[in-house]
């Protein structure tokens, strides 16, 4: 039936494949007799399984014990950890530059190992070589299929931070209370808001939003254009929502120059 | 990275191999990759038939859970709320359960002439099952002008999650991978609706008696696929003809 739809157009014959299976690797074979001095054609792919080789290795030795053999979260002291570890099948990540539904880019994992993350039980990293940071960033995303099958997106626009003059920060209180930042942050951005005990993440374990006086606990980090960034793309698996869409640029930045005037420690 | 000429050899048949390997499993999932939701085929069905049919639910049915509201009761509390997981009519009829063919290649194209819209609406999302095309944004609404969020959570796509205060009455969401997917806003942990994202019209909701109905569907056989948030999903095989109507019958029971 479906052969005289006019959907088999694509279908390629089965001996046809075959051979240019031969095909290809007859290619690939001759390759190197003339390509031999410089870069192996297909070098980059090989030299980035040594890359995640190696880090698979640390992950081994470092990483395992919270986030799991497999990268579930689900390693051996996981149940004791709050919040949850991460786990890493879904390729949903807390800090990511681009837009809410987007994978984090390769930038947004290595500054996560390198930084921590704020307030919880993960670490920073730096200890560690620049290239075996990398090499970390490569291998946790063979946890999840995402990175070979979703396109990757830039990320947002992060503009020049806007002087956190006075007038900046009452219009950025204004926002705080007009679009409910309260209902889970708590008026005094405490965590306490009236939505704040009911909150999950996506894998329904229950998570606190962030006490926005102790600024060294965010997550995303508190430099201006992290706190940016933290609102306008919101915190991957989490309640935090992303703003984009609700606020401008400049709303943003008069929030995040509020939030960074209330911060006690 | 030094390497010695032996592993620049080794290097090279890894190379080969993997290549190979990878054309290999390419030219095999070719002809797959053809069923995926891209590959409806819209078209003008002029010979087409009814598939009409009602969803019961077998078991005694229990008493609806009234939710327990607790915040914004000025907006979200003006009259009682009661769970939407699982709603029965009077005789039987199961509420919202997603019915669709899973197999239907070409068929009708589909009709834009009422774009579908989800709507935050006292608190709860409106309506409890909405259907949406893959790929296509829809709009969510917010008329409560109090701050919800639409956060979806699916296995296929990935999860958006976006704010939305009260002064934004309406934000764009666009799901691009067919499947059902839960939609929830974190604000109101109550609030709890489903979005299927569908690869073709073929889709239809049950409604307050269970209800549904499928039409201008060309003649062929299929499987209808009916899925439930609270009892799961079953199939049957139907055949269509042309300017008739074929009857379904199914029945859910408690798990």
């Amino acid at each position: 039936m479906l052969r005289e739809t006019g959907m088999t157009g694509q279908r390629v014959p089965k001996r046809a494949r075959t051979n240019i299976t031969l095909l290809i690797a007859a290619a690939v074979l001759l390759l190197p007799a003339g390509a031999a001095a410089q870069t192996a054609p297909d070098g980059g792919q090989v030299d980035q399984r040594d890359v995640v080789r190696r880090g698979k290795r640390l992950y081994r030795r470092r990483c395992v014990f919270c986030h799991g053999t497999n990268g579930r979260g689900d390693g051996s002291v996981s149940r004791y950890v709050f919040p949850h570890p991460r786990d890493f099948t879904r390729g949903i990540y807390k800090i990511s530059s681009t837009t809410t539904g987007q994978l984090p880019t390769d930038e947004d994992l290595f500054n996560t190992v390198t930084r921590g993350m704020p307030g919880t039980t993960m670490p920073g990293w730096s200890n560690f070589s620049e290239q075996e940071r990398w090499a970390l960033v490569a291998y946790i995303q063979t946890f999840s299929d995402r990175f070979r099958t979703d396109e990757r997106e830039e990320p947002i626009a992060i503009g020049r931070p806007k002087p956190p003059l006075p007038e900046s920060v009452t219009a950025g209180r204004r926002l705080f209370i007009e679009a409910e930042c309260w209902k889970c942050h708590g008026m005094l951005g405490k965590g306490d808001g009236p939505s704040a005990a009911t909150l999950l993440d996506d894998w329904d374990f229950p998570i606190v939003p962030a006490d926005l006086r102790m600024s060294r606990n965010w997550r995303g980090g508190n430099r201006p254009q992290d706190v940016y960034r933290s609102i306008a793309v919101g915190i991957g698996g989490t309640p935090m929502p992303s703003w984009e869409d609700a606020l401008t640029p400049d709303q943003i930045w008069d929030l995040t120059n509020y939030l960074l005037s209330i911060i006690q420690q | 990275m030094t390497t010695g000429t032996g592993s620049e050899n080794a290097r090279v048949m890894w190379s080969v191999i993997s290549i190979a390997i990878m054309v290999l499993l390419v030219g095999d999932t070719v002809p797959s990759l053809g069923q995926q939701a891209g590959s409806y085929r819209p078209r003008t069905v002029s010979d087409g038939g009814v598939i009409v049919g009602q969803v019961t639910f077998s078991d005694p049915v229990p008493a609806p859970r009234r939710l327990e509201i607790t915040q914004d009761g000025e907006v979200c509390d003006q009259e009682p709320k009661f769970a939407e997981d699982l709603v029965v009519g009077e005789d039987g009829g199961l509420l919202n359960v997603v019915v669709w063919l899973s197999d239907v290649r070409e068929g009708k194209p589909w009709d834009t002439t009422s774009p579908p819209a989800l709507d935050q609406r006292g608190c709860r999302f409106t309506p409890h099952v909405l259907i949406v095309q893959a790929g296509e944004t829809f709009e969510v609404r917010n008329s409560d002008g109090i701050l919800h969020n639409v956060h979806t959570r699916g296995t296929e796509n990935r999860p958006v999650n976006k704010a939305q205060p009260g002064f934004l009455t309406s934000v764009r969401v666009r799901l691009p991978l067919p499947e059902i997917v839960h939609v929830r806003c974190d604000a109101h942990d109550w609030m709890s609706g489903w979005i299927t994202v569908a690869a073709h019209p073929y889709y239809a909701i049950t409604d307050g008696n269970g209800n549904f109905q499928l039409d201008n569907v060309p003649p062929g056989s299929y499987t209808l696929e009916l899925w439930h948030e609270q009892l799961g999903s079953q199939t049957q095989q139907v055949t269509v003809t042309t300017g008739s109507d074929t009857r379904v019958q199914a029945r859910f029971a408690s798990n």
